[in-house]
């Protein structure tokens, strides 16, 4: 397992509220590999964001974050100090968000934003810094990056702000680099282009990427390695081609088949009923059972084990505990 | 499934724009042509979907069907009738014949109302129905979109995304219109909601004989739901056919663009999916390219591109384009480029 960059290990996430403590993500464990694409899955609410500002640190109070271990490249980061998490951040952890409007500042030129990366992290003096922030936004394929340099985030368009976004994220070579939603406030032929120009980095610079999405078809674009989640648990692991080959989960199946492909001749879309549960009232057993139309009796009494399936899948289903299907077919 | 076609509105070189900047007195006064000059027609019992990236007028477009804007020129003949000569008062009886649907219905329901009166609030203004007949009408609406009528007392904030996006519906289809404009309805939606949304659409569209105007940017999500797809871009429509015709001849580089843009469905097929990526960004639309308004992206652009401006015309039977260069027969004539 050499090959591992972070491993997550029981990663829990409350919050303390006036209706008492909420658990908004409970016992997820996930390894990433260094310099690959892994895809965290799910739709709102489901605490994907969340587990990214885990691992970031970047959870405050009224919020309480619990892990075993988060290992990053061999160190332990769960327990450190903010300062020293400082050091970390943006050197060999770095996240861009969804909306790169509102994680640039407005009152600061692109340039004074991203010559701060090198100055903090490199001790880079002004000229230095100018010139590297200039390199970068050459990198990342901005056209004019002198320019671009003097501006204000204002002038740039959303896909612009992405590719400074990235530019700034990546400056410092980092061993990973988290990724929430950065296309989903995007249109789609820009969204082409910035994933394009990410899986490119990617490449080039060998970074890992943790891209989280709530859009499929992202992921069949992008991943590697998948994790769905549901509820505030990951309910399923896979590689991606494997996954969408057959998917286990019966949640996993029913987005995948929701999902409207190109030319789709189907006369009505299969849908997941119902809706995913508030916080406040998750279900008793698996979070999943009253939305599950293979769901049985033992399904309302408990929580699902992980249970491990062939290619290294990992799935939270009782209908895989004994390795296989334990009723019915997946489907025809 | 359709009945002889019999066309339900017709829209003639419409045109709207804004003015923008400029000093007390409007001088250096600029304009922002939102709509440019677009055309097309709409069967009673059909789905028109319009598709196009942020800022091509999709939206706009749709607020001046329904009235919402007023536009600077051009013609929307509605059921035969001229509505855009008529004045507010003369236009009140055919709101009740066509309504939206908006994409967020986080904002569009009013926090301070309850469910019923939501739903309820068509009627009072267009109707001189008693409250026993609109509060049935009501619960009648209400199991019509698939939600149980024990909600009725329920505020916004009490619902789903896919719920109020039911409710927004509800609301849309009280008063038995003929034409819905559906702005965006699954876009702020999440993936298995959005497919319930669409089968309920669908579903109403069967039971009621609706006519839909069907908006998004989401090209399969169009393609799913829509018998003919527009393709906006920059204010004007660039490419209008058949849901089929579009994917199986496209001929604007600008759907080609799009459509290569769409991420693959399945990973298998990440490799074979090589389509053109569309370069650059859209245009200001304060300062719109001369001519062709696609020519600054468009990779088989041409000296004429950039100094006349294409018309719409009918390349193939059906088949509407406005490109000097259409790709299919662009391909036969001028191959060397």
């Amino acid at each position: 397992m050499k090959d591992v960059l972070l491993r997550v290990d029981n990663l829990s996430v409350q919050f303390k509220t006036l209706d008492g403590v909420l658990t908004a993500i409970e016992g997820n464990s996930f390894t990433v590999r260094r310099g690959e694409v892994f895809c965290l899955v799910g739709e709102s609410g489901c605490g994907k964001s969340l587990t990214s500002l885990a691992i970031m640190g970047l959870i405050e109070k009224p919020g309480i974050v619990k892990a075993d271990d988060i290992m990053l490249d061999g160190r332990n980061i769960c327990w450190l100090r903010e300062s020293e998490m400082r050091k970390i951040r943006g050197k060999e952890l770095s996240m861009i968000f969804q909306e790169p409007l509102t994680s640039l500042n407005p009152l600061f030129t692109i340039g004074n934003q991203m010559d701060e990366v090198f100055r903090l992290h490199q001790k880079a003096g002004k000229a230095r810094a100018r010139e590297k922030s200039i390199e970068m936004l050459r990198f990342v394929g901005i056209a004019d990056p002198e320019s671009i340099y003097m501006r204000y985030p204002s002038a740039l368009s959303g896909g612009m702000r992405q590719r400074v976004m990235i530019a700034m994220a990546l400056s410092c070579r980092p061993k990973l680099l988290i990724a929430d939603e950065p296309t989903t406030a995007l249109d789609v032929t820009i969204q082409k282009q910035i994933l394009k120009l990410m899986k490119d980095l990617q490449r080039e610079l060998d970074t890992a990427i943790i891209l989280i999405t709530h859009d499929l078809s992202v992921v069949a674009e992008m991943a590697d390695r998948v994790a769905v989640m549901y509820a505030g648990r990951i309910i399923e692991q896979a590689d991606v081609a494997a996954l969408f080959q057959k998917p286990l989960h019966p949640y996993t199946e029913g987005l995948i088949n929701s999902t409207i492909k190109l030319g789709d001749t189907r006369e009505r879309l299969p849908t997941i009923a119902g809706t995913v549960p508030p916080l406040s009232a998750m279900p008793k057993g698996c979070r999943f059972h009253p939305r599950c139309r293979y769901a049985t009796e033992i399904c309302r009494a408990a929580e699902p084990p992980i249970a491990c399936c062939e290619g290294g899948r990992t799935v939270r289903c009782f209908r895989y505990v004994d390795g296989e299907a334990r009723e019915g077919g997946t489907k025809g | 499934m359709k009945e002889a076609s019999r066309t339900l509105l017709a829209v003639e070189d419409l045109k709207i724009s804004f003015p923008v900047g400029g000093d007390m007195l409007g001088r250096h006064r600029q304009y922002v042509h939102a709509v440019d000059g677009v055309s097309f027609t709409l069967d009673a019992g059909e789905t028109l979907g319009i598709v196009g990236e942020s800022g091509c007028g999709k939206s706009t477009l749709g607020n001046l069907i329904i009235r919402l804007l007023k536009e600077t020129h051009g013609r929307i003949v509605f059921e035969g009738r001229e509505i855009t000569a008529l004045t507010p008062k003369e236009f009140k009886p055919y709101r009740r014949d066509m309504q939206m649907v908006f994409q967020d219905p986080f904002s569009s329901l009013n926090p301070r109302k309850r469910a019923r009166d939501i739903i309820a609030e068509p009627y009072r203004v267009q109707t001189k129905l008693s409250r026993r007949e609109i509060r049935a009408n009501v619960e009648h609406m209400m199991e019509l979109v698939g939600l149980d009528s024990s909600y009725l007392n329920r505020y916004p904030h009490e619902f789903s995304g896919g719920q109020r996006q039911r409710i927004g519906i509800a609301r849309a289809l009280a008063l038995n219109p003929k034409l819905i404009i559906c702005d965006e309805p699954v876009s702020a939606l999440d993936v298995s909601i959005q497919a319930q949304i669409l089968n309920l659409l669908k579903d109403l569209q069967q039971d009621l004989g609706l006519t839909y105007i069907f908006i998004a940017h989401g090209l399969p999500t169009v393609q799913y739901i829509s018998d003919r797809i527009a393709v906006m871009y920059m204010g004007k429509i660039v490419e209008l056919t058949s849901n089929t015709d579009l994917f199986a001849h496209t001929l604007h580089p600008y759907t080609e663009g799009l459509l290569s843009a769409i991420p693959v469905s399945d990973p298998s097929l990440r490799e074979s999916h090589t389509g053109p990526i569309l370069e650059g960004d859209l245009p200001s639309p304060l300062h719109l390219p001369a001519g062709c308004r696609f020519c600054s992206r468009c990779k088989y652009a041409q000296p004429i591109c950039s100094r006349q401006e294409p018309q719409m015309r009918e390349v193939l039977p059906g088949h509407f384009v406005s490109c000097h260069f259409p790709l299919e027969t662009a391909e036969k004539t001028d191959a060397s480029c």
